[in-house]
């Protein structure tokens, strides 16, 4: 987007598209001013109002001060909380902050408040009580809406329940009340600030009262000694309970005896442990032998084999086959002796001897004449080493075992002196704690006993009437009004209306959509303004100004 | 259209007051620098919004300029839905362009002259009427324009808003540029922006603008 040179350029003036949408401050907040110049003067307005009206619902305030002078002691020391934890009091000063705390209980304005009454105290005083004929109207009136204000926003409703109504004034109270220590002094400036003069007067005066009435409840020693000594006598009879039942104790468990037979069964155990060392090592050492041995024995074989010498016998059938050629023989000879006999046959009978004969030779010859007979051809018998061994190792073994049953002997035994001990000690630990529970209890009593002296003598103050915490000065009437800081208030009302004036119109100037003025268009468009013509009325009122000086 | 009328109760040109003159007139040294300076002599009036005055400001700086440096210069009011300039400068409003874009009237007998300010020609708009779609862009407005310019110095022409009044847009072709009559209070931001992006898309330089009705927000009367 271009566009040509006009006129005399001024170089200030952005081009459309280099122009910035921001907004001029002048436009902003001058003209936004005179613009919503009416906007302004409303919220103004409107924020004074409600300041004024703030300013009149406060009511005034009238201070009144007196003086207290505190000049702790020992009976302070004595009944400070320091003291009562324990603590050495000697090395702990009185704290004037303990003091402002006391002061400020509630229960110093709860006493004040049920004294001067809860009502009277929540009402301000009547803003219009001093008007007459003769005040200005205008004053009258605003007197009466301060009145209406007042009595709009009272804290406690009428005929509120007046335990209520004394909580509410005890906490007013002490929210107008101000303690204030004055540095390296005993004094302790008090000042109350209430809606009149004679009220903030006659208020301090009750609470500088119960300030030290309080004070005095505080470090009254009386009912501190009667705790003291109740509970005196409550540990005296502890402590005698404590006693009897050490003594009982003592009676009953024989203390003494169980002392000496503690000895005794020390040197026992003692005595024990040495024999289950020895017998454990005896045991350790026969194992390690029981072990080689039996490997030795595992190495060699239990049995070993014996080979048996042969029986020779006369083989039975060899004799038979001898006996009968014997006989065969016998026979060719009586046959050959035959003469009965035919030649033929004999001749016949004696061939078949023969071959008889030579066929028990045959058979003579192919038969051994004994038999070699091996009853058992062998048999397995115990070797020699390994039984001997054997025996050795159940010798070991049954050495071992006599052993570990010695040796379980001697630990139940030691295990049962042990529990004998344990038991002998815990009758010593009984008697030891009952001991120091009495001397605890003694302690204790001892100690009560002493504080119970030390509080005796500070009854004796008490009796004396003395209070470390005293009234210095009266409440002294104030001379004028503190406040409220009306003027202020609605000053402060203005400016606030002034600045939300302000903030609408510049939102007014900012939110606005049409063009208003020459900058506008310069700045946001990029034209030039070649003139402004006035509006028709205003030209008219121009123009009729020298019109009127010419008639 | 209530406000416009009494924007022209204010009377002629001739019947404003001398104080009125002396706000309304200093555009007519603006208008000097443009004609002799840049050599823009073909200019025309125009507004974003109706009722923005562009008339009475456009006759202000017109008559002013002729007046002042004796130049030639014609002023055409192209408004013939709503004319004004011929009772405002106190001539005759028939015949005028609405006649001459009939054909009833030469351009002889449109063109009239303003007494007491010679060398300026007024070609008023003429007899009220609606505007024939099209009438405008006939060769036969250029020529009268043409030969306007020929027998001027100047030539400016009034003309009515330039975003509804399509005939503004087509007199572009015949100016130089554009002055652009604005309403103080009135005319939108966003409107203004549519104008400005309309003459760019159109390549017609926006010469400077006038801003009318304008009233100070500068309190107690400090500007």
């Amino acid at each position: 987007m271009t566009r040509p040179v006009l006129l005399d350029h001024d170089p200030a003036l952005p081009s459309a598209e280099e122009a910035p949408r921001s907004h001029d401050l002048k436009e902003l907040v001058l003209y936004g001013l005179g613009r919503s110049k009416w906007i302004v003067a409303g919220t103004s307005l409107v924020g004074t109002s409600l300041a004024v009206l703030l300013a009149a619902s406060i009511p005034n305030n009238y201070t009144a001060s007196g003086i207290l002078r505190y000049t702790p002691g020992l009976r302070e020391q004595q009944m400070s909380p320091e003291a009562s934890a324990g603590m050495d009091v000697a090395l702990v000063a009185p704290s004037v902050v303990a003091e402002l705390f006391l002061l400020n209980d509630p229960a110093v304005f709860r006493s004040v408040a049920d004294e001067y009454g809860p009502f009277k105290i929540l009402d301000p005083e009547d803003p219009t009580q001093y008007d007459d004929e003769s005040t200005n109207p205008a004053l009258r009136g605003l007197h009466e809406l301060q009145k209406k204000l007042l009595t709009a926003q009272r804290a406690v409703p009428e005929g509120a329940d007046r335990e209520a109504a004394v909580e509410a004034a005890a906490k007013q109270l002490r929210a107008d009340t101000v303690f204030t220590p004055v540095p390296r002094s005993s004094i302790i400036d008090v000042t109350h600030t209430s809606s009149s003069k004679e009220r903030a007067v006659e208020i301090l005066d009750l609470i500088l009262d119960a300030c030290v009435a309080r004070h005095r409840e505080q470090y009254h020693t009386k009912e501190r000694l009667d705790d003291i000594r109740a509970r005196e006598a409550v540990l005296l009879g502890r402590l005698e309970e404590a006693r009897t039942a050490f003594r009982a104790y003592r009676e009953e468990s024989s203390i003494d005896d169980v002392e000496k037979a503690r000895g005794r069964i020390r040197v026992r155990i003692d005595s024990l442990d040495r024999q289950i060392v020895g017998l454990e090592s005896t045991i350790a050492s026969t194992t390690s032998e029981l072990e080689f041995l039996q490997e030795l024995l595992d190495s060699i074989e239990p049995d070993e084999e014996v080979i048996e010498p042969e029986i020779r016998s006369v083989n039975p059938r060899y004799q038979t086959l001898v006996a009968e050629k014997e006989r065969a023989m016998i026979d060719l000879m009586l046959v050959k002796k035959d003469e009965v006999l035919s030649f033929e046959e004999k001749k016949r009978q004696v061939v078949a001897l023969e071959e008889t004969i030579a066929a028990y030779d045959r058979s003579i010859g192919e038969t051994e004449p004994f038999v070699v007979e091996r009853l058992e051809t062998s048999k397995t018998q115990p070797n020699p080493r390994w039984v001997e061994l054997a025996r050795e190792v159940r010798v070991l073994e049954g050495r071992q075992r006599a052993s570990g049953s010695h040796l379980k002997g001697l630990q139940d035994e030691l295990e049962e002196e042990n529990e004998r001990m344990e038991y002998l000690r815990s009758i010593e630990a009984a008697h030891a704690a009952k001991r120091e529970d009495v001397e605890a209890s003694e302690r204790e009593y001892e100690r009560v006993a002493a504080r119970a002296d030390e509080l005796e003598d500070l009854m004796r103050l008490d009796e004396a009437g003395a209070a470390n915490l005293s009234r210095y000065l009266d409440p002294r009437r104030p001379e004028g009004k503190d406040g409220p800081p009306r003027g202020k208030i609605a000053a402060v009302g203005l400016i606030m209306g002034m600045m939300l004036g302000v903030g609408l119109a510049v939102l007014r100037q900012l939110l606005d959509s049409r063009v208003r003025y020459p900058g506008t268009v310069e700045r946001e468009f990029g034209i030039r303004v070649l003139s402004t013509v006035p509006e028709l009325r205003t030209l008219r009122r121009l123009t009729s100004e020298p019109a009127a000086k010419k008639g | 259209m209530r406000k416009k009328r009494r924007v022209l109760e204010s009377g002629p040109l001739e019947a404003a007051t001398e104080r009125e003159r002396s706000v309304t007139n200093s555009l007519w040294a603006h208008l000097a620098g443009l004609v002799r300076q840049h050599d823009h002599r073909r200019i025309l009036y125009t507004s974003v919004e109706a009722e923005a005055g562009t008339t009475v400001i456009a006759a202000q700086s017109v008559v002013g300029l002729v007046r002042n440096t004796r130049t030639s210069a014609a002023l055409v009011e192209i408004d013939i839905e709503d004319p004004e300039l011929a009772g405002y400068i106190g001539v005759e409003s028939e015949p005028g362009l609405a006649e001459l874009l009939e054909g009833s009237s030469g351009l002889g007998r449109v063109s009239k002259s303003m007494y007491g300010c010679p060398g300026l020609t007024v070609v008023p708009a003429g007899t009220s009427r609606l505007i024939v779609p099209g009438e405008f862009a006939t060769d036969t407005v250029g020529d009268h324009m043409a030969k306007l310019r020929e027998e001027h110095q100047c030539l400016f022409i009034d003309a009515p808003p330039i975003l509804t009044h399509p005939q503004t847009r087509l007199m572009l072709e015949y100016v130089d540029g554009v002055i652009l009559v604005l309403r103080a209070r009135a005319t939108q931001k966003k409107r203004l922006r549519e104008v400005e992006r309309l003459l760019d898309d159109m390549n017609v330089p926006i010469f400077g603008a006038v801003l009318n009705r304008y009233r100070s927000d500068m309190p107690f009367g400090l500007d």
